[in-house]
């Protein structure tokens, strides 16, 4: 009998700035299973500078949890897997490690190309540091200089439909074109062609052997939002990083080499398909946020959307980039999420003062954690301002689905990763970071964490093996911290806004009373269904217009559904006792139970 | 499970090699096994900024194709303002185009001139005596010498090579202006804190030529950044100071010449801000420093967060199971007994230890 495939074990790899991860998926009773995790400091970085060495100190933990052998002796994953257990089918791959990749985009209209280009680039941890368009009014000359001292490693092109506008787009390509031959052979930057596909071939002649080039279907074959095309151009960019960073860093083509050949695309990418993916097959609006070390993604996956929309900032990162992340968060920001358990600090330092030094001190220390609760509320603070910094940029770009009249966001289901996230102490400190870091609106159906960082796994091994994918996800691989009600609209603090009644299962009531500016908690425990039923006061919205109620079906969660009666925006008091003890009182109700 | 942690070296004596390269190719100025001063130049080039480009063509009147024959200058000649690059010398119509800026022709085509403007030399020092043992051609040298090397966490992108002086009397003492005597002048200071910027002008009174400084407020970074002179931050952020092994190292040192080399840390490449001493080389020379080990048992570790933060100590004991730290988060912890401390051994995450070397 001729030899069948086998996919029954699966290893998925993550190899980030501070970490490596590994899972392992495997067949349980006939169907695939999550099975377990490890992780271990990344060294893709110097001094290795070399992703291999963390890998295997990752495999090396992950066998030790699951008794199995995954290595051999010379440190090679053992494929395929055999008759003991041993060894693994199928490797995958994501990377998000190394330094943002700097980006001169080009095209034509700023509000068209260029964003589409941006939206491209915004996959594969691309930092924009130039971009030239016809509403640039530099001189040539100055667009020149500000190229070579951007000195990016990758060129995005982009403009023009199919027949469409060809000369306009080409005469910003010379300086382009100039710019890259004045950098040193060997530091000239990829180029990826998305535009026009009349002038490729022009393109490729005009940068000649100087560059790389590759190119994908136009991104916008005809005009209009809902014609773009975006999906071969994050793919085909996926390759032209894993090119970069074989450049950049070890182990990388050996690693590729093991999973069949295929590149290793950026996490941030992988996880957009997986968000995607559940958006369509539940057929609900999915938001994932991802707060790593170096950098932050936000995936938004609205029903029925063509395409995920992905923001990925390597400037708002939790660990090497904490630092630059202060540039775009005002420290007042920061500072309002410390509540009044702060313990005294040091040489009575400052509020501000001790954030801003923890923050330093972060960036120097990227893989640190919290060591004791005061630390814990800074981490937590610099985590929701990571991710309200993302959100206002992303924002504007999503489509009406998803935002609601108030100009807020409104989505089904919300998925949080990351150490800071995942690994927090309790549920509810997570549940809470999510609710002040993205501020849904209305009803949200699950509020889940990615503690194991399965969704880039997942999405990287769902064209490889779908159904191994569908089985893992039936089991519920993401916790899920459970429902949260989210109230909009205007009261006085303390004025009662809400009624909610939950019939549990077995034919239990809980009741609250949710009043403006305070959160509730009914206890509903992990997986156990319960009916719903809100009555907003006139002029309150909890997802189903203001004053109007209705019930839901809700599942619960690690921390039970979750009342929020703080309006959105989040209202702050301007007295700064008063806020301490707000923010204390919000901490104290979601991680007490 | 192997955890490796972040290596600092806070080291005694060791052979050390630095790489001093140029951003572009250019000239190369010493010579392999060449002993070199902390200011001989090791090599140079031009950085072009500027450019300017010129519709040459276009502005003769002629089709880019024909330009050639009316050219007067040519790649790679070099230009001054209002020179002639090409010339149409027609009794009727006798056209000029001039040069917009002094500099190097670095490309004619399409009918256009690229002319990069003319700037001063970019030139690398070698920052510290040494011997350059590599060239790497058209780029730089890779230099070596023996002595301590003490690795920071910040600096402001500037370096100087000069005399170390240690004031103030503890690990944690501020800078204050009553330190700054006229003996100061021309040293590089290192002091255990900078918690305000009062007194960085007075480090340009006299005319100091760097400061390492155990930790600072981080509100501080702006003015520091505005400094003429290296200021580099050995430890971290906050009030903590100098950790012992470090002023230790800093006060052995005190009265030598030191090169501070405050470059940002870039944790991808492993740059780091610096401060090598050279030393005289024993007969035998000692060992390079060590990178890249993983936690284990009977190790020097610095605590970097939380408890402790600053102080050193000896692992003691690994978890092979994940506990729960102070704030409430798992992970695997070492037991580290501080050193010239009689407290009890603290338990501290893998993550927050980086090795002591």
């Amino acid at each position: 009998m001729a030899d069948t495939y086998r996919a029954d074990t699966i290893l998925a790899l993550d190899i980030g700035s501070a970490t490596t991860r590994v899972s392992l998926f495997d067949v349980v009773e006939g169907v695939h299973r999550f099975v377990a995790s490890a992780e271990a400091p990344s060294t893709a970085a110097a001094p290795y500078l070399d992703c291999s060495e963390g890998v295997h100190h990752a495999v090396r933990d992950l066998e030790t949890l699951t008794g199995r052998s995954l290595m051999d002796a010379q440190s090679q994953v053992i494929m395929p897997g055999n008759e003991n257990g041993n060894g693994v089918d199928v490797l995958v791959g994501t990377l998000s490690a190394g330094p943002a990749v700097r980006t001169l985009l080009v095209g034509l209209l700023p509000e068209i190309s260029l964003e589409n280009a941006r939206q491209v680039a915004a996959s594969a941890y691309c930092s924009i540091v130039e971009a030239f368009s016809l509403g640039d009014h530099r001189r040539d000359y100055e667009q020149l200089d500000a190229a070579v001292r951007a000195h990016p490693n990758l060129l995005v092109i982009s403009g023009g439909t199919d027949g469409g506008a060809k000369d306009a787009l080409f005469r910003q390509l010379e300086t382009a074109n100039i710019a890259c031959n004045l950098l040193p052979p060997g530091s000239r930057p990829y180029v990826l062609y998305i535009g026009n596909p009349a002038l490729k071939a022009k393109v490729a002649q005009l940068f000649g052997e100087a560059v790389v080039m590759s190119s994908a279907a136009n991104v916008q074959p005809t005009l209009g939002e809902e014609a773009r095309v975006l999906a071969p151009a994050r793919v085909e960019l996926a390759k032209v990083f894993h090119d970069l960073r074989q450049s950049q860093i070890g182990g990388l083509a050996r690693l590729a080499q093991m999973g069949g050949g295929y590149p290793l695309p950026p996490t941030a990418l992988a996880e957009s398909q997986m968000v995607q993916y559940l958006s369509r097959s539940v057929g609900k609006s999915v938001l994932s946020a991802n707060v790593g070390a170096s950098s932050c993604s936000l995936i938004a996956a609205p029903r029925n959307a063509s395409a995920p929309y992905i923001n990925v900032r390597p400037d708002l990162g939790l660990g090497f980039t904490a630092s630059k992340a202060m540039s775009a968060i005002p420290m007042g920001n920061l500072t309002r999420w410390l509540p009044a358990g702060l313990v005294e600090t040091a040489g009575n330092r400052s509020p501000e003062g001790a954030m801003s030094d923890f923050v330093f001190n972060k960036t120097v220390h990227p893989r640190s954690i919290p060591a004791d609760v005061n630390d814990l509320y800074f981490e937590l603070a610099l985590t929701r301002e990571i991710l309200r910094a993302n959100l206002r940029q992303a924002r504007p770009n999503w489509p009406a689905a998803v935002r609601s009249t108030h100009g807020m966001q409104t989505f089904d289901v919300v998925i949080g990763g990351g150490a800071a996230l995942g690994q927090a102490p309790h549920p509810g400190l997570a549940a809470l970071a999510l609710l002040d870091g993205l501020e849904p609106c209305g009803f949200v159906q699950a509020l889940m964490v990615d503690e194991h960082h399965l969704l880039a796994a997942l999405g990287v091994l769902a064209p490889i093996n779908p159904l191994a994918v569908a089985q893992v996800l039936e089991g519920e691989p993401f916790p899920s911290l459970g429902a949260a009600v989210c109230a909009t609209g205007s009261a006085r603090p303390g004025e009662k806004i809400c009624q909610a009644k939950l019939t549990c299962a077995d034919g239990t009531e809980l009741t609250a009373e949710l009043k403006f500016g305070s959160l509730e908690i009914l206890p509903l425990p992990l997986g156990q269904r319960g009916k719903l039923n809100l009555r907003p006061r006139g002029g309150i919205d909890v997802g189903f217009g203001p004053g109007r109620g209705a019930t839901r079906e809700v599942v619960g969660g690690t921390v039970g559904v979750i009342l929020d009666g703080r309006g959105r925006p989040i209202a702050f008091s301007d007295n700064p006792a008063e806020r301490r003890e707000a923010v204390q009182q919000w901490i104290d109700r979601v991680s007490s139970l | 499970m192997a955890y490796v942690p972040t290596t600092t070296h806070v080291t005694l004596l060791a052979t050390l090699q630095r790489d001093r390269l140029l951003p572009v190719p250019g000239e190369v100025a010493v010579q392999e096994n060449q002993r070199v001063d902390a200011t001989t130049i090791v090599a140079r080039t031009t950085l072009a900024k500027h450019h300017r480009l010129v519709e040459v063509a276009r502005k003769l009147g002629v089709p880019p194709r024909r330009l050639d024959a009316f050219l007067v200058k040519h790649e790679g000649d070099l230009v001054k303002k209002g020179e002639p690059l090409a010339a149409r010398r027609e009794l009727l119509l006798p056209r000029e185009v001039l040069s917009p800026a002094d500099g190097t022709i670095v490309a004619i085509g399409e009918g256009k001139a690229l002319i990069a403007v003319s700037e001063p030399p970019v030139e690398i020092r070698a920052g510290m005596p040494a011997t350059v043992t590599k060239v790497i051609a058209d780029y730089g040298v890779t230099l070596e010498t023996v002595g301590a090397l003490l690795e920071g966490v910040w600096g402001n992108g500037q370096e100087a090579f000069g005399v170390l002086r240690v004031v103030g009397s503890g690990l944690a003492d501020p800078l204050a202006p009553e330190m700054m005597e006229l003996e100061l002048r021309g040293t590089v200071i290192a002091v255990g804190t900078l918690l305000d910027a009062s007194t960085l002008g007075k480090l340009a009174e006299i005319n100091a030529r760097g400061l390492v400084v155990g930790s600072i407020y981080s509100e501080l970074i702006p003015e520091l950044q505005k400094l003429a002179i290296p200021a580099l931050v050995v430890d971290g952020f906050g009030a903590q100071g100098f950790s012992q092994a470090t002023y230790t190292l800093l006060a052995s040192n005190a009265g030598r010449e030191a090169w501070v080399n405050a470059q940002t840390w870039d944790q991808f490449t492993g740059r780091r801000p610096e401060v090598i001493i050279p030393l005289p080389s024993p007969s035998q020379a000692p060992a390079a420093p060590v990178n890249g080990e993983a936690l284990r048992e009977g190790l020097r570790v610095r605590i970097v967060r939380g408890q402790g933060a600053g102080f050193v100590g000896q692992i003691l004991a690994l978890s092979d199971d994940l506990l729960f730290a102070t704030s409430g988060v798992r992970s695997r912890l070492a037991t580290v007994k501080l050193e010239e401390s009689a407290d009890p051994p603290l338990l501290v995450p893998f993550a927050n230890l980086e090795i002591l070397e």
